[in-house]
């Protein structure tokens, strides 16, 4: 992990400016106690690809869900931004939800949550296909429940990177071997999801 | 009602009951007393930890100071934020970014009662309760003697530990002049001063120049006949806005340079920009800037400037009608306001617990936080600093929940992590030269705290 840093200057000198987001939404009909989920994409299409299956199949289990689209992404796209402007957009949409929520990123997504999980206390976190590159993240506040999946076989968040990527947060990856990458838009897309969400039901919910 | 068949122990009229009472033992559960900034951020830490909280607060709401609807709060209609949005938000709970630079109190209670469901805090929150007294037990745990605002049906309950985050804003300071008893005028503490409506078409005299003071001052210049602002020192002004930007920002930008050079820079930019405080009849600052925390306020010297406001020195003595200065100079106000502050004031528990050694003296704690006599008991929020403090009783309360969880998991470590900062009990974090009064006691730097506060979070945390 690297360094706390309880100053940042960055955020003191130049506090990124507001920006319009795009928020996606599927509630589920009854609420069911269980935590509400905010997906995050890593490219141009943002909230768009969640929307297809996972949103409301979360819902139908009774996870309130949503999918942001940050500056520069979906219906954002004409703003620009750097990564910490993009985990800000991440931590002010998180807090401005009715209750503490699981964050979810895919891809280059989860390198934003990487960074956004350094100033936002998530109920839990799960990294999907993460790609962080050479991204050092930071000290996750209060140190949520993390969980990585991939697709062992996908060349673009290869075995190595998602062991790397768990290996920093202390956990194991598991591995959905034939998910592909965008495995949200598979046609076996549940399967992922679900055992997602099982993991949830298992981590947070407990109580 | 549920609770009449514990209460019943405890027969009304008959308040020493209490103390002979058995405790009702929490086990491993902390009290936290005040549910309101401080209070709710050492809630929240706290469960991040794992610990079973239960919190007590005096009023039926959260909030502390910022909950203007209680009679205690210090707010009045337009206190405003005086550090700016970015410098004032919790880091890990962002205010909304399309929120102005700097909020109105009420947003302040907004976003602290949106905190409160967001981490699901309201279920650990006693409310109408108050402290009668904590008592240490010996074994480092703490009998905790809590009984209703209205009523005495007292319970003893036993913690593990207890955090303190009671305020310091609510207690008034209030300053006692020659001859004031005579004057027959109205003397409000500034506590009481919440709307200018009540001031409209008399005169009025502001005694203080901290930041309530100022700023109230400039409020009665608009609306009364006539205002009159005594001050005992020269101070510093930092406009709102420097160069386009929130002070604070601006100042912030100014980090990489050494704190002396920092210091001249500033120093030097504000009589640029607004002026010598001398030729609006005040007195020059006789301190450095930051060695005492800075008056934030764009609109003080403006009043001057337009007649609006009559600045005076301290204030001698009082006689039936007038207010007589120490220039020899005298006024006829209908209504003072005493903005002199308010006093630190913990009436639940032994004074020497906290280190305090006199009637007006200031705790002496381990890094403004930890009692060092009693590990297991802490204080949240004890603070004054030159820039917002939300962050840094943040990081305080991580460091306090932090310190409690390894008292448990590794005496050991716990052990040797006392060891290591119990010699700072009572250490200023201030830059430089400081200001020693015993009402200065309270500052500190928020760019020395905070990296204290890093290394002593780093080492709780077992980081080499």
């Amino acid at each position: 992990m690297s360094r706390l840093d309880l100053l940042r200057l960055s955020d003191r000198r130049e506090p990124v400016p507001h920006a319009a987001r795009e928020l996606l939404t599927s509630e589920p009909d009854e609420p069911a106690g269980k935590p509400t989920l905010l997906f995050v994409g890593g490219d141009r299409r943002g909230a768009q690809i969640f929307a297809e299956h996972w949103l409301a199949h979360a819902a139908g289990r009774g996870f309130p869900a949503y999918a942001l689209s940050v500056r520069g992404q979906g219906k954002s796209a004409g703003i620009k931004g750097d990564l910490r402007a993009w985990a800000s957009d991440v931590a002010q949409t998180a807090a401005s939800l009715p209750a503490q929520p699981v964050l979810i990123g895919h891809s280059k997504g989860a390198r934003i949550l990487a960074e956004a999980l350094g100033r936002y206390p998530a109920r839990a976190a799960v990294f999907v296909a993460p790609r962080l590159g050479r991204l050092v993240p930071p000290t996750p506040a209060g140190s949520p429940p993390t969980l990585i999946v991939g697709d062992p076989d996908d060349k673009r968040a290869p075995r190595q990177s998602l062991e790397k990527a768990a290996a920093h947060y202390g956990v194991a990856p598991l591995f959905f071997q034939g998910a592909g990458h965008e495995m949200m838009l598979a046609a076996a897309w549940r399967e992922p999801l679900d055992a997602i969400l099982d993991w949830l039901d298992g981590t947070v919910v407990k109580e | 009602m549920r609770q009449a068949g514990t209460e019943s122990q405890v027969s009304e009229g008959q308040f020493d009951a209490y103390s002979v009472d058995a405790a009702y033992d929490r086990g491993e559960a902390v009290c936290v007393i005040g549910a309101g900034m401080a209070g709710l951020l050492a809630v929240k830490n706290l469960r991040e930890q794992g610990f079973t909280v239960d919190c007590y607060e005096r009023e039926t709401a959260v909030g502390g100071s910022w909950n203007w609807r209680h009679d205690r709060s210090p707010v009045y209609s337009s206190t405003h934020l005086v550090s700016s949005r970015t410098h004032t938000e919790f880091p890990d709970f962002p205010m909304p970014d399309d929120w102005p630079d700097y909020p109105h109190h009420s947003q302040v209670l907004a976003y602290l009662e949106r905190y409160t469901d967001h981490f699901g805090l309201r279920e650990h929150i006693w409310f109408g309760s108050e402290i009668a007294r904590i008592e240490p037990t010996g074994e480092g745990r703490w009998d905790v003697i809590v009984k209703p605002v209205s009523g005495n049906a007292a319970r003893r309950l036993r913690y593990s530990a207890v955090v303190i985050a009671n305020g310091h804003n609510w207690d008034p300071r209030m300053p006692s002049y020659k001859g004031q008893e005579e004057f027959r005028g109205e003397i409000v503490h500034s506590s009481a001063y919440k709307d200018p409506s009540k001031v409209r078409g008399r005169k009025v005299l502001v005694v203080g120049a901290g930041n309530s003071g100022c700023d109230i001052a400039g409020e009665i210049a608009v609306n009364a006949e006539k205002c009159w602002h005594s001050t005992r020192r020269g101070y510093w002004f930092i406009p709102k806005y420097m160069f386009g930007r929130p002070g604070d920002q601006t100042m912030a930008r100014l980090s990489w340079l050494p704190f002396g050079l920092r210091q001249k820079v500033s120093e030097f930019a504000i009589r640029r920009v607004v002026g010598d405080p001398r030729r609006f009849g005040l007195k020059r600052p006789e301190h450095a800037l930051f060695a005492s925390h800075p008056i934030v306020n764009s609109h003080l010297l403006h009043h001057i400037g337009h007649g609006a406001i009559t600045p005076k020195p301290d204030i001698e003595y009082f006689t039936e009608d007038a207010v007589h200065f120490t220039d020899g100079t005298s006024v006829k106000p209908q209504t003072v306001v005493m903005a002199t502050g308010y006093r630190t004031t913990f009436d639940f528990c032994d004074p020497a617990l906290l280190g305090m050694q006199g009637a007006d003296a200031a705790p002496s704690l381990i890094g403004h936080m930890f009692a060092s006599k009693t590990p297991t008991l802490a204080v949240a929020g004890l603070l004054q600093a030159d820039g917002g403090i939300f962050p840094l009783v943040h990081w305080q309360t991580v460091a306090i929940a932090k310190w409690l969880r390894l008292r448990q998991s590794d005496p050991e470590a716990a052990r040797q992590f006392w060891a290591k900062v119990s010699p700072d009990a009572g250490r200023r974090y201030v830059h430089g030269k400081l200001n020693d009064s015993p009402r200065h006691r309270l500052e500190i730097s928020y760019e020395v705290y905070l990296k204290a506060l890093g290394r002593m979070i780093e080492e709780l945390d077992g980081v080499k």
